[in-house]
């Protein structure tokens, strides 16, 4: 029994409350802890395990790949042994094709943070012809 | 920490064959356990010299790492005429 809970009790056997205000404040104390609970079961189930990419074609053409997500962390704490010169090297390549994206200011807590927040990710591309794309974690 | 994959699923068309990764991994152990002090050598020479780059050791131990990650890994591609699988267990 919480201490909230015995609290009150002992109130109403006192006489201080009466038994309607008693069951208010049962109520009240435990909304908070029933919030707390759900956040909690949405945090743990929440952490992705894999990336799934589909693809679908109209020409029953279909690729379907699975990555899990620890690979993904550790390719991505990778970036941190790569020798300085061939950074600036993919820094440049990926400059040149559109990315912008400096590699050298990737963090361990950035990587942490991407992989958490991609349980609310999905992508679906759908074609006239039919074709469709699907990336999600789950 | 879960267990290392142990077995690779490769099938192509119709042909498919299940190889025993669990064999392996005392070769790559034992691979790592001597490539191990030669890279804590080679960095800390490195290290005095001041080169900015001395990792080879935390590289070596992150390609095991990476190799472990690799479980539940799926691929699978299906076409008219093409049917490859490839699965890490």
């Amino acid at each position: 029994m919480s201490e909230e809970r015995k609290r009150i009790l002992d109130m109403v056997a006192s006489g201080k409350i009466t038994a309607e205000e008693a069951e208010k404040l049962l109520d009240a104390i435990k909304i908070p802890s029933e919030t707390t609970e759900s956040s909690i079961d949405q945090q743990t189930k929440k952490t992705p395990k894999f990336m799934y990419v589909k693809v679908t074609s109209s020409d029953s053409d279909n690729v379907d790949v699975k990555v899990p997500l620890g690979l993904i962390r550790a390719g991505m704490r990778l970036t941190a042994l790569i020798p300085p010169h061939a950074m600036n090297h993919i820094n440049e390549s990926m400059g040149k094709h559109g990315m912008s994206f400096d590699l050298n200011n990737l963090k361990q807590g950035d990587i942490e943070d991407l992989v958490q927040n991609l349980t609310e990710m999905e992508i679906n591309v759908n074609a006239k012809e039919g074709d469709n794309v699907r990336v999600f974690c789950e | 920490m879960s267990l290392p994959p142990m077995w690779i699923y490769f099938r192509i068309q119709k042909f498919g064959i299940w190889l025993p990764f669990f064999f392996i991994w005392p070769l790559i152990l034992i691979m790592i356990i001597i490539i191990i002090p030669f890279t804590i050598v080679i960095d800390l020479l490195l290290w005095f010299s001041g080169n900015r780059y001395h990792h080879f050791t935390r590289l070596a131990i992150s390609s095991l790492i990476i190799l472990s990650a690799l479980k539940g890994f799926h691929a699978q591609v299906q076409g008219t005429n093409t049917n490859i699988d490839i699965q890490v267990i």
